[in-house]
C-alpha cells in the first residue's frame, strides 16, 4: 500500500489519471443514484434491483453493439426499453408491496435483483463485457494520462440527461405531481392526483435512468450479470450521504465516490476496490447516525 | 339553488371496532346551496365527510354523487368527479410556495399520458392562480413558503387550492376553526361568493353557530353518530333535542 502511495507522490501525474477516471465513472454512479433517490423519496421503496437495472441497460447497449449497431444508440434504446420494463415491474410487483412495511419491499426488490442477474447470466453468459464504441483514445503527459473520447462523450451525456430529468421534474405536470406526492401523498389524492400512476411513472423513470447509466457504463467500463449488486450499493452510499431531493449533493457524492473508488483500487489494490465502496457505506451510515443524534428530532 | 340533491347519503353506518361513529345516517345536499353539518365533538361529522370522499370503506348504506354510487370509489376517483374536501388541520404542501401549491391543484379530471409532459405553469393557469390568490387575499404572499404562513392563511390557501380544482361540491371541515374573528368575516364573504358566483355547492361542518346559521340554507345536526334533526337554521336552533345535545352547552 505504501509503495503505491509513494508512486502517487513521486509521479503526481498519475493522480490526474485517477481523478479523471473517477469523475467519468462517478458521473454514471450519480445518475443511477438520482434514480434511487427519486424512488426512495417518492415511494419509500428501497430498490435493491437498482444495480441490476443498470446492468440491463448495459447489456442492451452491448447487445446492439454485437448486432453491428453503434452502442451509443443503446442509450435511447435502453431508456425506452427500461422505462417500459420499469412500468411493468411496478404493475406486476411493486404496486403490491408499496403499502407494506419496509422489509416486504426490500425482500421483493432483492428477489427481483437475483432473478434479473440470473436471467442476464443465462442470456449473455458470465463473461465481463465492454461495448466497443471505437472512439479514439488521446494521450497526455508522455502517455502517462490517457483519455478515451467515449468517456468525455459519456460524461457530457450524463450531464445532459441529469439536466433533462431536473427540467422535467421542475416544469412538467407529471414532475409537479411527483413532487406533490413525495411531500404528501394523501393530500395529492384528495386533489384528484392519481398517485398510483405517479408511482408507476416514478418507478419507470428510475428504471430508464438506470438503463441510461448502464448503457454509458457498458461503453466506458465493464458489465457483467452479477455486477449489479455493487452498483446498487454505490447508489445506496450516494443517496445515504446526499439525502433525497438534493441533486447537487447526489452529483458531488457520485463524483466523490467514483474518485475514492479509483484511489482505493490503486492504493489498496484492485481486489479492494469493491471493499472501498462497502467501507464507505459503513462510514456514511456511522456518520449519519452521529449527525442524527446530535440534532433534535421531530417527536413521533 | 335547485332542489335536486347533488349528494345523497342513505343509511350510512361506520364503526371503528366497537365504536359506532355513524349509525344509519341519511341526508341530502341540494345542488347549488350551502348545507351545514353541526353536532358535538365526536358526533361523527368528520367520519361522515371521510365516508363521502372515500377515505375509508363504509359498513352499510349508499352514497351517491349526482345519482352515481360512489361509496366504493377511491379518493382520487371521487376528487376527479368534482367532489372535494378541506380539512380541520390543513393539508397543504408546506415546503412549497403558494403558487406551487396552487399549480398542483389544477383539475385532474381528464389527464391522459401526454398531459404528463405538458408545461405545468402556462399563462392561463398562472393567471387563474393569481386571480384565486387575490380572491382569498393571499396575492401579496404568493411567493412565500406556505408552511411559513399563519394557520388562518394556510386555511385560506387550502380554500384557494380547492377552488383551483374547479369542484362542483366542496366539503369544508370547520373552515373557521383557528382563524381570528376579523379574518372569519372575510372568509364567510368568500365562501358565499364561491357559492353564488362560481356556483359551487358547499357542505360545511362548523362549530361557530353565528357563521353556520348565517350562511346555510339547510342544517343537519348529528349526535352520537346519529342524525338528530335537520331543517332551516331557525328550525334547528329551536329544536329542543338540538338544544339539549349541543346548543345548550353554549
Amino acid at each position: 500500500m505504501w509503495d503505491n502511495i509513494a508512486i502517487l507522490t513521486a509521479a503526481p501525474v498519475f493522480n490526474i489519471q485517477l481523478l479523471l477516471d473517477g469523475l467519468f465513472i462517478g458521473a454514471t454512479f450519480a445518475l443511477a443514484a438520482y434514480g434511487l433517490a427519486l424512488v426512495w423519496g417518492v415511494m419509500n421503496v428501497k430498490n435493491l434491483a437498482q444495480g441490476d437495472f443498470v446492468m440491463m441497460g448495459g447489456y442492451i447497449a452491448w447487445w446492439l453493439g454485437t448486432q453491428g449497431i453503434h452502442p451509443l444508440w443503446g442509450l435511447p434504446a435502453s431508456i425506452v426499453i427500461m422505462f417500459a420494463f420499469g412500468w411493468a415491474v411496478y404493475v406486476l410487483m411493486i404496486r403490491r408491496v408499496i403499502d407494506k412495511d419496509m422489509f416486504t419491499s426490500l425482500l421483493a426488490t432483492f428477489g427481483l435483483a437475483i432473478v434479473l442477474a440470473q436471467a442476464l447470466n443465462l442470456m449473455f453468459g458470465p463473461e465481463v463485457q465492454t461495448a466497443e464504441s471505437d472512439f479514439p483514445i488521446r494521450s497526455y503527459f508522455d502517455n502517462a494520462v490517457t483519455i478515451a473520447d467515449i468517456k468525455l462523450v459519456a460524461f457530457g451525456l450524463c450531464g445532459l440527461l441529469a439536466l433533462a430529468v431536473v427540467l422535467f421534474m421542475k416544469n412538467s405536470r407529471m414532475g409537479q405531481a411527483i413532487r406533490a406526492t413525495a411531500q404528501d401523498a394523501r393530500a395529492a389524492r384528495v386533489m384528484g392526483i392519481d398517485t398510483d400512476r405517479v408511482y408507476a411513472f416514478t418507478y419507470a423513470l428510475n428504471a430508464a435512468i438506470c438503463g441510461a447509466a448502464g448503457a454509458l457504463i457498458s461503453m466506458i467500463w465493464v458489465i457483467q450479470p452479477f455486477y449489479g449488486i455493487s452498483h446498487s450499493i454505490r447508489s445506496f452510499v450516494i443517496v445515504t450521504a446526499a439525502g433525497f431531493g438534493n441533486l447537487p449533493g447526489v452529483i458531488m457524492a457520485g463524483l466523490g465516490l467514483g474518485v475514492m473508488e479509483q484511489y482505493g483500487g490503486f492504493v489498496l489494490g484492485a481486489e479492494y476496490q469493491q471493499a472501498t465502496v462497502v467501507a464507505l457505506l459503513l462510514g456514511v451510515l456511522v456518520w449519519r447516525q452521529i449527525e442524527m443524534r446530535r440534532h433534535r428530532q421531530v417527536v413521533q | 339553488m335547485t332542489d335536486a340533491p347533488v349528494i345523497e347519503v342513505t343509511g350510512v353506518s361506520k364503526s371503528y371496532g366497537g365504536v359506532v361513529a355513524n349509525e344509519n345516517v341519511s341526508l341530502t345536499v341540494p345542488a347549488g346551496g350551502i348545507t351545514g353539518l353541526i353536532g358535538p365533538n365526536g358526533s361523527g361529522k368528520t367520519t361522515l365527510f371521510n365516508s363521502i370522499v372515500g377515505y375509508h370503506p363504509i359498513d352499510t348504506g349508499s352514497i351517491k354523487f349526482k345519482g352515481e354510487e360512489i361509496s366504493t370509489y377511491r379518493v382520487p376517483q371521487i376528487a376527479r368527479l368534482g367532489l372535494l374536501r378541506t380539512f380541520q388541520q390543513t393539508r397543504i404542501y408546506s415546503n412549497m410556495n403558494c403558487i406551487d401549491n396552487m399549480l398542483i391543484s389544477i383539475p385532474h379530471r381528464r389527464t391522459g399520458f401526454r398531459d404528463m409532459f405538458k408545461d405545468r405553469a402556462d399563462k392561463p393557469t398562472l393567471e387563474e392562480v393569481d386571480r384565486l390568490l387575490d380572491f382569498v387575499g393571499l396575492y401579496e404572499k404568493r411567493r412565500l413558503i406556505s408552511g411559513d404562513l399563519s394557520f388562518g392563511q394556510q386555511k385560506l390557501l387550502e380554500f384557494a387550492m380547492a377552488l383551483m380544482n374547479k369542484p362542483e361540491v366542496l366539503l369544508l371541515d370547520e373552515p373557521t376553526a383557528g382563524i381570528n374573528p376579523t379574518l372569519i368575516n372575510g372568509l364567510i364573504d368568500r365562501l358565499r361568493r364561491a357559492n353564488e358566483e362560481l356556483g359551487i355547492t358547499l357542505f360545511v361542518i362548523e362549530h361557530n353557530m353565528r357563521v353556520i346559521m348565517n350562511m346555510a340554507q339547510t342544517i343537519y345536526c348529528l349526535a352520537h353518530g346519529q342524525l338528530l334533526a335537520h331543517g332551516t337554521p331557525d328550525e334547528v336552533q329551536n329544536d329542543q333535542r338540538v338544544i339539549d345535545a349541543y346548543l345548550g352547552a353554549h
